[in-house]
Parts: C-alpha cells; sequence; structure tokens
C-alpha cells in the first residue's frame, strides 16, 4: 500500500484510456520516489527499477515490451500495454507518471508542448 | 479534482476551469446563466490578461470568465473557494475540468548577420572580457547543452564539442555516436553563445575554452524520454552546468524532481523562461530549483516578448530569476556562418556560460554558491519593473568577486 499519491500526467491518464479501448501499447516516463538524504546511485536505480517492473510483470502477468533506466536521474522510460502503466502507478517505488509522446498524432507538426524558447 | 487543476491551484492560487452547463440549463437566457453562474469565478491578479493589462497600463475590466452560448460552455478563472461554489452549484453546471493549454512553436526571432558584425553585444553587457583577462575563459569546465544539436564543424565550434549525442524514442542513446549536427539552427547559436571560439575574428562564446556535451533532444516529436536521455547522458559526461533553452508553456511538475536531482549532483541547472509576454512562463525554468532567465535587448530594456510570472510559494516566488542580452544575438549559423536571434533561448545560453567562468575560477564551489554569485552581481535597470526582470542584469566582474 502506498503512502503518497503518484503525479499523474493528465496526458498519460487520457492516452491509457484511449489504450484501453484500442489495446494499443503507451509509452510512459516515472520518476522513482528517491530518498531525500541520500543519493542513489547509478547501479541502485538501475535495480530499483529491475525490481518494481518485475513485481509488476508478475502481478499482471505480461511483460514491458521496452524500458530504458535513466540511471543518473533516479528515473525510467517504459512502453507497455495499458494494464501495466495502471499497475506501475500504484507502486509504491513510483513518484510522478508522465505521458512520453506530448503530442497527439492528430496534432500538426507546429503544435508541441516541448518547445524552443 | 483533475491534475491539471490541482497543479495550478497550487502553483498560482488559481486555475483556469472549463465548464460543462447543464443541458436543461440552455432552456434559460444567456443573460440569466451568465448572471447565475458569474459568481464562482474569480479575477485573478496573477493571470496573463491580468498582467497584460497592467504592463500596459490598460484600465479596462478584466472579465473573470467567458460564457459560450452555442456550446453551453463557460472558460474562467477560480480559486479554492470559487471551485468549490462552482462545484456544488447544481442549478448550471455539469462538468468542470482543467483548460487545455496547447502551445504553438513562437520561432525565435532570426535575420542576416551584416558582415561587418564581428561580436555578440552580450559579452561586452556582461563585463565578461574583464574576467577573461583575470584568467577565466571556462577552460576545464564541461557545459551541458541540450537543444537541437549542433554544427559540430562550424568554425566557432569545432574545438567545443567534447561530446555530442542523439537518443531515440525511449531515450536510449544511439550507437555509435552520430556526428555532431543540427537538426534545426537554433541548438547551434546556442551552443555558440556558450562556448563558441574566435573564428576570422568574431567574437560570440561566453565562455570560448569551456567544452560542450550537447545533444539533440527536441526534434523528431514532442517526447519526455528523449530530453530525459539528454540530461542523464549529459550528467554523466561530468557537467557542472546545464543549459537548457526549451519547455513545456504553463506549470508542469514532471521535471521537479530532476531538476532537484541536478541541484543535488552540484549541477546549475539554466533554463529559458519562455517567450510568450507577461503573466506566463514554462516549466522547467519557472521551478524555484531552476536559474530561470529572461532577455533584455541593447537599451538594457526588457524583452517585450520574455515572459515573467509570480507563483504563489515562498521560496523564489517571481520567474525570471534575471535577465540577460536576448534580443539580436550574433552567434553560430549552421554551415559556417553567423545570424541573430532573439528569445530567452538566447539568453539561457550567456548565464550557462558566466555559471563555466565562475566554476573555473572556484572549481569546488557548490551550486548554491555559484548561483548566489550571480545573483549577487545583479542590477536591476530603472527602467526596468521587479515583475518582469526580478533581480536585473548580472555582471560577472561582481560575481567574480562575490564568489572568490
Amino acid at each position: 500500500m502506498k503512502n503518497k499519491q503518484t503525479k499523474v500526467d493528465p496526458k498519460l491518464t487520457s492516452q491509457l484510456d484511449r489504450a484501453s479501448a484500442d489495446q494499443s501499447s503507451v509509452q510512459a516516463v516515472f520518476t522513482l520516489d528517491l530518498p531525500k538524504k541520500k543519493l542513489l546511485q547509478p547501479d541502485e536505480v538501475q535495480a530499483a527499477t529491475e525490481r518494481v517492473l518485475q513485481r509488476v510483470e508478475q502481478n499482471v502477468g505480461t511483460k514491458a515490451q521496452d524500458y530504458n533506466v535513466f540511471r543518473n536521474l533516479g528515473a525510467f522510460a517504459v512502453e507497455a500495454d495499458e494494464p501495466f502503466i495502471r499497475a506501475l502507478i500504484d507502486e509504491p517505488e513510483i513518484a510522478s507518471a508522465t505521458a512520453n509522446q506530448q503530442s497527439d498524432a492528430a496534432e500538426t507538426k507546429k503544435t508541441r508542448l516541448i518547445t524552443k524558447a | 479534482m483533475s491534475a491539471q487543476i490541482t497543479q495550478e491551484l497550487q502553483a498560482f492560487g488559481f486555475a483556469k476551469v472549463i465548464v460543462v452547463l447543464k443541458s436543461d440549463a440552455s432552456n434559460a437566457s444567456a443573460s440569466s446563466i451568465k448572471a447565475g453562474i458569474e459568481k464562482h469565478f474569480v479575477v485573478s491578479e496573477y493571470s496573463q490578461t491580468a498582467s497584460l493589462a497592467a504592463s500596459l497600463d490598460l484600465k479596462t475590466a478584466n472579465p473573470a470568465f467567458r460564457y459560450y452560448p452555442n456550446l453551453g460552455v463557460a472558460l474562467g478563472t477560480v480559486n479554492r473557494e470559487s471551485l468549490a461554489s462552482l462545484r456544488a452549484d447544481k442549478d448550471f453546471v455539469g462538468s468542470v475540468s482543467g483548460a487545455p493549454q496547447i502551445s504553438l512553436i513562437r520561432p525565435a526571432m532570426v535575420a542576416n548577420a551584416a558582415s561587418s558584425q564581428k561580436k555578440n553585444w552580450g559579452i561586452e553587457s556582461l563585463k565578461v572580457k574583464q574576467v577573461w583577462d583575470a584568467g577565466f575563459t571556462g577552460k576545464g569546465i564541461f557545459v551541458g547543452h541540450l537543444d537541437t544539436g549542433v554544427d559540430g564543424s562550424h568554425p566557432a565550434l569545432k574545438n567545443a564539442i567534447a561530446s555530442f549525442a542523439r537518443f531515440d524514442a525511449l531515450g536510449r542513446e544511439e550507437k555509435p555516436a552520430p556526428k555532431a549536427k543540427d537538426s534545426d539552427e537554433h541548438g547551434t547559436h546556442t551552443a555558440a553563445t556558450i562556448a563558441g571560439r574566435t573564428a576570422s575574428g568574431v567574437e560570440i562564446g561566453i565562455a570560448p575554452e569551456a567544452m560542450l556535451a550537447s545533444a539533440e533532444v527536441i526534434e523528431g516529436g514532442d517526447v519526455v524520454a528523449r530530453v530525459l536521455g539528454g540530461m542523464d547522458w549529459a550528467v554523466g559526461k561530468g557537467i557542472k552546468v546545464l543549459s537548457m533553452s526549451l519547455g513545456l508553456r504553463g506549470w508542469w511538475q514532471d521535471f521537479l524532481p530532476l531538476t532537484r536531482l541536478l541541484r543535488a549532483r552540484n549541477i546549475l541547472p539554466v533554463f529559458a523562461v519562455g517567450n510568450e509576454f507577461a503573466g506566463t512562463s514554462r516549466s522547467p525554468g519557472n521551478y524555484a530549483q531552476a536559474l530561470s532567465v529572461g532577455a533584455y535587448d541593447k537599451n538594457i530594456q526588457m524583452a517585450d516578448f520574455s515572459c515573467s510570472q509570480r507563483f504563489n510559494r515562498k521560496r523564489d516566488p517571481l520567474v525570471p530569476d534575471l535577465v540577460a542580452p536576448g534580443v539580436d544575438i550574433l552567434s553560430a549559423r549552421p554551415g559556417g556562418g553567423y545570424q541573430l536571434m532573439s528569445g530567452t533561448s538566447m539568453a539561457t545560453p550567456h548565464i550557462a556560460g558566466l555559471a563555466a567562468l565562475l566554476w573555473q575560477a572556484k572549481p569546488h564551489a557548490t551550486v548554491s554558491q555559484i548561483e548566489k554569485a550571480i545573483f549577487a552581481s545583479c542590477t536591476l535597470p530603472a527602467n526596468m519593473s521587479m515583475e518582469r526582470g526580478n533581480r536585473g542584469v548580472p555582471d560577472a566582474v561582481k560575481a567574480l568577486a562575490a564568489l572568490l
């Protein structure tokens, strides 16, 4: 049971809702709930990520299709089906979850969220 | 409550909401609907329309909401109390949700440089030359630069790129490492403002002996993992400063834990505040944990496009933290030439370069010491309001003195 609520990007929530309807996979970026007083070493970040992914895999019964660990940042990106991502959001190690694709496919190339300033 | 409304209420004390009115309310007249829901909305002094009106000295009333009778929808601003009353309104209100903030690219202003132009005026404005004369040129300091890429063959940059990387959709580094190339022209310009070498007598870089760990992260889709991949990679390269002239319009917490982590790793995050005028800003440039940079022009006047915004928080409530040269900045163009660009994107690498000079002067300084020295050197010009320019214009000589 987790003590804190995971911060979830509203865009990810709507992507998950869509994926649930059309059975597509979702890419999301997660940050780990890091201890305040200790900076995790890259190997510890890798191990913590693999631990939580394995736990979700056992609980949900499916695997992540792909993932990448940002070892220096305490974060990782995952591509998986919708139940896997929802289960991952609920894990105690997760601090925040963000949609990886910030532009909807229907939007034109000129409509972007991450832009040059 | 939607996450977006929660985030905006936390950050600003108000939130923009879309109210879908009850379908049976549509039988009422427009004027009675407007009168019925008006009490739930507030005029916020922090909203962009209010900030613009104040900066233009307009006396006209700022509407708290707009009603769209054909849609049966109202768009307006609420605080916590008025949101509660809005949700409790059983007569008119069907649902309340956050208002999406879609942002269009606002291209940096670009112009050809006259061949007679040989110098970035920002070097003189920040008094950087005196710091070079004291022996500090950024030598031995690595600066992270995440942008559209960089032209590594440009004469001003060919000895400045220590590493270059590109990332796939999940933020994995492409192997083997590609040649340093710019997918646009923005990244070459910002990179050369940080660490451009003097070539053919053209002087553009603030820290002309610093080395760049430069990555292409913002072309080919708006993919968060590519930016994180770039941040992660740059941290692994031993950078002391991270310069990012990019951001998400509005307030988004996604990069907040990572920005905290950069500081914990003793890396100064220097981020652009955005080009969408007063009363708004971009994340991560608007975090208290970032050194956010606005833009001024050659006449030491605030650039009108430069964002500024006050937040509902105790620490560092006003962004940008300071301003730097950001109008008609001469820097490198992919392919070998030079051009002028304007934007807070151009101001940001000036401060990243300044931080590199200071770090060379005191290699064991903490990120807070470097930041404090820069802040202590700032002066707010008489013609610039604090709400727009905050601490004002830094001075490299004073910053060095404050640090040593």
